[in-house]
């Protein structure tokens, strides 16, 4: 059986980047799932990738080709088509993969979950109606259009203005296809507003808010669906139901980090991002399992997701230390907080963390305390959901013996 | 029974005017109402069961026009002119069962079913359960049939390559009054021969299934009671057939029949006009329409829809165990139709919740509504309070095929000479099918014999099919074996169910030549998961247009006009 120090699995951009820095001290193996590394940014192939981190706007292939490229040069041995089976612990992590070689067992001293998320789907939201083909995740949908290069209708009805979705409606709309409108069950919208702006209002493609699909109708394809006002717990209203014609429904009603090989680890999950809990270093409660990107919790910026996956693949490449884990938690409206513990033992000097509003918030002020004493602070003049904020915190100067970590949103 | 006080009773209860006509098979009553529930209940109560007479219940919906069957979009000469011995009208669990025991003669068996694929309609939408006969409290066809079919299952799923697990059921008890009504199944399983069945305590129970500690003082344990994906044997069965020589022609309904007063002369269908010796009806909720065309209605169905929801394996807080609480007088008074559902474990090991009934005017409508799910969530979750909404990943709507009798209709038709009528199947359908199969083609036989058809054995009748290789299941160092035999066993193509592209491409090239996204779905579980397909069903499309040597808009999730993509990018 052939010995790694760190095994990351998932060669998406999170995985990418952890196995690229933790190969400069570590022998690193990458399994991934697919037959072409990328993950989902192969077919991905709008722009906007890479702002943050290159200061350019890249298509998704483009950002992950930058990567690839990178981790050719290193030498991190790459597993394509190979999908993990299972996980025990003796003294080392032994991982059973399939690939079209067989099936293979090695071991590693640490691994890395980069294994992405997944969409909800039109059972999870509760689309009732008839079981007709024409309604598509809205990740279906791009891989049909982008990959198999099909289009999967001619009139479409988007549900949910997650990103994708947006994505979505200007790229059927690009093709060819008539999209009758965009629908969102929130009061607000769910997706990024530069997406709001340059997917539906510079093509001409109504937002509908408070508004969901509540029944579909078709013998064997989609025909119509019938849409409905929802109040403030959204609920559909009665007496507001509407028929729309359509031969396509694009569900992009959210995503979920993928944790499935995390369970079977036991690995504790924080059921606010429902992806794991981990400190400043992306490791989780278990020692030498860490999780990064999408699978850690969504994002709404890849670059945020190379980052995640850097330090995971950094801290991996580490020696293994016992940890002081103090938790952070949080006060006031705050979605939820990465990490979500602190590792006293190691650098807490520049500790990035990330955070979501709960709603929609005008001049809010994030605080970090340590102690009651206030360590950092910044000053937002507007907050929403569909925008994750990052900040750097130095704790290295705080008094962290009580162990007290809040950090606190309220207005100012 | 007294019809005229009858009809004065449905007059003063729901004010509709019944006129009645009896002959020796059936009660037929006609009139008009508004209401389909109300129909429903009115046809129940013209049930006689002394006199053994059907209802057939001719009151018209007011406003309502029957909607005409779901028809496949092909029409073809294919079977036109063909002559058969047998015409198995039906391609669900005992159309194709029947089709796989007739196969074991020397005959030409055709089988039609109307959509894409079998086990379309309620043998592909129930919950598996392979029942005990427990809840049978009257000596009915039902019980004869499931009692005898429940033994027989080992032997069948051997043969037919079927996973099958007896893994028993509780039906738990919450207050010592039901634990002690609770004995009176004791006596019942006795006098039906179901064996090993009997009264478990609090503790047993609770280290059975400790979710039930809080409210459970001990259980009804009924160990024959077994579970079995009712597609895939249903499919096994059909396949099984074809091996042995049997004709399923798939998107083919029947439309029409010419006949005499007792002999059926020629079925007409969309792909042709063709003639049979003997016609095995076996159409589940349109039965009654197929003896209709064959000028043989003595028993109307009545369509009755149930939802169950199907739970991620992987969520937390689900019981282990298929478990159901015992009725109290309470819910005994609210269910009258339903055996009340249960929290089912599938074979594929999962949580599967329902069903409920309702009955519906529309012999097709498998739409679910979401006051269906909460009905059936809300109704299970007393067993077993820990589980949680969230964990539901699928739901779906099957409609049983009932009598106003209620009970099976297995029989040679006492008029037209070459019909065999398999009606009224509904629950326990699936459990009864391998033991009634066995009736039907025997009656079939006798059939023809009676005819001057000289009927022999098939001497190179296989009983067995081989099921097809799931990797995930073997071994290893037997997974790995394989892949190096075939390398497409070790590419993953669905995450959720770790289904491989060989398992895939096995599935489309199966007997039936169902190539469809249902198809490889229910043969081999690439969509089943939690993602339901939203990572693999491209690559599923994929597959099948190459394997298939097809477009990727000309493949179809189902039945004809199902399709996924209208065309390539730039072309619409």
């Amino acid at each position: 059986m052939i010995k790694y120090d760190i095994v990351v699995i998932g060669g998406g951009p999170a995985g990418l980047s952890a196995a690229i820095k933790a190969s400069s001290n570590s022998k690193v193996l990458l399994i991934e799932r697919e037959a072409r590394l990328g993950g989902i940014l192969k077919q991905c192939i709008h722009d906007g990738f890479g702002v943050v981190r290159f200061g350019e706007k890249l298509s998704g292939p483009e950002y992950a080709d930058r990567f690839i490229k990178e981790i050719k040069k290193t030498n991190v041995e790459i597993s394509l088509f190979s999908f993990v089976t299972e996980i025990t612990k003796k003294d080392v992590y032994e991982i059973t993969y399939a690939c079209k070689d067989g099936m293979k067992r090695v071991s590693c001293d640490k691994i890395i979950i980069a294994t992405g998320c997944r969409e909800r789907t039109r059972n999870g939201i509760f689309v009732n109606g008839d079981r007709c083909s024409g309604v598509y995740t809205a990740g279906s949908a791009q891989n049909l259009v982008n990959i198999l290069g099909v289009m999967p209708g001619r009139k479409a009805v988007i549900l949910g203005s997650g990103d994708i979705g947006l994505i979505m409606a200007r790229r059927l709309t690009l093709e060819g296809a008539q999209v009758v409108g965009v629908y969102e069950a929130k009061p607000t919208p769910s997706g990024l507003t530069r997406n709001i702006h340059q997917c539906l209002n510079d093509f001409n493609i109504p937002l509908h808010l408070s508004t969901t699909v509540t029944r579909v109708f078709g013998e064997q394809r989609l025909e119509r669906v019938e849409i409905s006002q929802v109040d403030d717990k959204m609920r559909p209203i009665a007496g507001t139901e509407q028929i729309v014609e359509c031969d396509t429904l694009v569900l992009a009603v959210g995503l979920i980090p993928e944790n499935e090989l995390a369970s079977s680890l036991a690995v504790k999950l924080d059921y606010k991002t429902k992806g794991a809990i981990v400190d400043q270093n992306c490791q989780t409660l278990t020692d030498g399992i860490y999780a990064c990107g999408n699978a850690l919790h969504v994002n709404d910026l890849v670059d945020y997701v190379s980052e995640s996956g850097e330090t995971a693949g950094e801290s991996a490449g580490r020696q293994i230390r016992e940890r002081k884990l103090v938790p952070i938690s949080t006060n006031g409206k705050l979605l939820y907080t990465v990490p979500q513990m602190l590792d006293l033992n190691s650098d807490v000097s520049k500790v990035i963390m990330y955070f979501r509003a709960s709603e929609d918030l005008a001049k809010q002020k994030i605080t970090v305390t340590a102690n009651g004493k206030e360590i950092f602070s910044k000053r937002y003049a507007k907050l929403l959901p569909p925008e994750m904020e990052r900040i750097v915190v130095d704790f290295s100067q705080a008094d962290l013996t009580g162990g007290q970590i809040v950090l606190s949103l309220g207005d100012f | 029974m007294n019809y005229k006080k009858v009809v004065d009773t449905v007059y003063k209860q729901y004010g509709v005017k019944v006129s009645v006509d009896t002959d020796d098979r059936s009660v037929i009553i006609s009139g008009e109402c508004d209401n389909w529930q109300n129909i429903v209940i009115i046809g129940k109560m013209f049930v006689d069961k002394k006199s053994g007479k059907h209802v057939v219940n001719n009151i018209r919906l007011i406003g309502a026009t029957e909607k005409y069957p779901i028809l496949p979009t092909v029409k073809d000469k294919k079977l036109d002119g063909t002559d058969w011995d047998v015409v198995v009208i039906g391609g669900g669990i005992s159309g194709c069962a029947v089709a796989r025991e007739l196969s074991k003669y020397n005959l030409k068996i055709l089988l039609c079913e109307k959509h894409s694929d079998v086990a379309h309609g309620a043998s592909g939408a129930n919950d598996g359960m392979v029942h005990a006969g427990i809840d049978l409290k009257r000596k009915c066809l039902k019980l004869h049939y499931v009692v005898r079919g429940n033994s027989m299952y080992e032997q069948v799923c051997r043969d037919l390559g079927v996973e099958f697990k007896r893994e028993g059921q509780y039906v738990v008890f919450t207050s010592r009054f039901i634990k002690f009504l609770g004995r009176s199944y004791l006596t019942r399983a006795k006098k039906h021969g179901i064996a090993g069945v009997r009264i478990i305590g609090k503790k047993e129970i609770c280290a059975i299934e400790p979710r039930v500690k809080d409210f459970a003082v001990g259980a009804l344990k009924i160990p024959t009671t077994g579970s079995v994906s009712p597609y895939k044997l249903t499919i096994a069965y059909a396949e099984n057939a074809v091996q042995n020589g049997a004709v399923v022609s798939l998107d083919t309904a029947v439309l029409s029949m010419e006949h005499t007063d007792d002999k059926i002369t020629s079925i007409v269908t969309n792909r042709g006009t063709l003639s049979a010796k003997c016609v095995i009806n076996c159409a589940g909720v349109f039965a009654d329409k197929i003896a209709e065309m064959a000028g043989d209605k003595y028993f109307s169905i009545h369509p009755r829809k149930g939802i169950d929801l199907l739970l991620d394996p992987k969520a937390n807080g689900l019981p282990t165990n298929a478990i159901s609480l015992a009725p109290t007088l309470k819910t005994l008074k609210n269910n009258k139709n339903t055996k009340g559902g249960g929290i089912v474990k599938t074979v594929d090991g999962n949580i599967l919740l329902g069903p409920n009934a309702h009955e519906v005017f529309d012999r097709e409508d498998t739409s679910t509504e979401m006051s269906d799910i909460n009905e059936v969530f809300n109704k299970q979750s007393p067993c077993c309070p820990s589980m949680q909404r969230s964990s539901i990943i699928a739901y779906f709507a099957g409609v049983r095929a009932p009598s106003y009798e209620e009970d099976f209709i297995i029989e040679r038709s006492s008029k037209v000479k070459n019909l065999i009528h398999v009606a009224a199947i509904q629950s326990p359908g699936l459990t009864a099918a391998p033991a009634f199969s066995i009736d039907v083609a025997e009656k079939a036989v006798e059939l023809l014999r009676s005819q001057g058809v000289t009927v022999d054995k098939n001497g190179n009748f296989n009983p067995v099919r081989q099921s097809p290789v799931c990797a995930k299941e073997l071994s290893n160092e037997q997974r790995d074996e394989l892949i190096k035999s075939n390398p497409d066993f070790g590419k993953i193509i669905c995450r959720c169910e770790e289904v491989s592209l060989g398992e895939i491409k096995q599935a489309i090239h199966n007997p039936l030549g169902v190539a469809t996204v249902d198809g490889v779905k229910r043969r081999v579980r690439a969509g089943m998961g939690r993602c339901q397909g939203g990572f693999c069903m491209p690559l599923v499309i994929k597959t099948i247009a190459e394997e298939k040597n097809v477009s990727y808009s000309e493949v179809l999730k189902g039945d004809g006009g199902s399709y996924i993509a209208v065309g390539e990018i730039k072309q619409i």
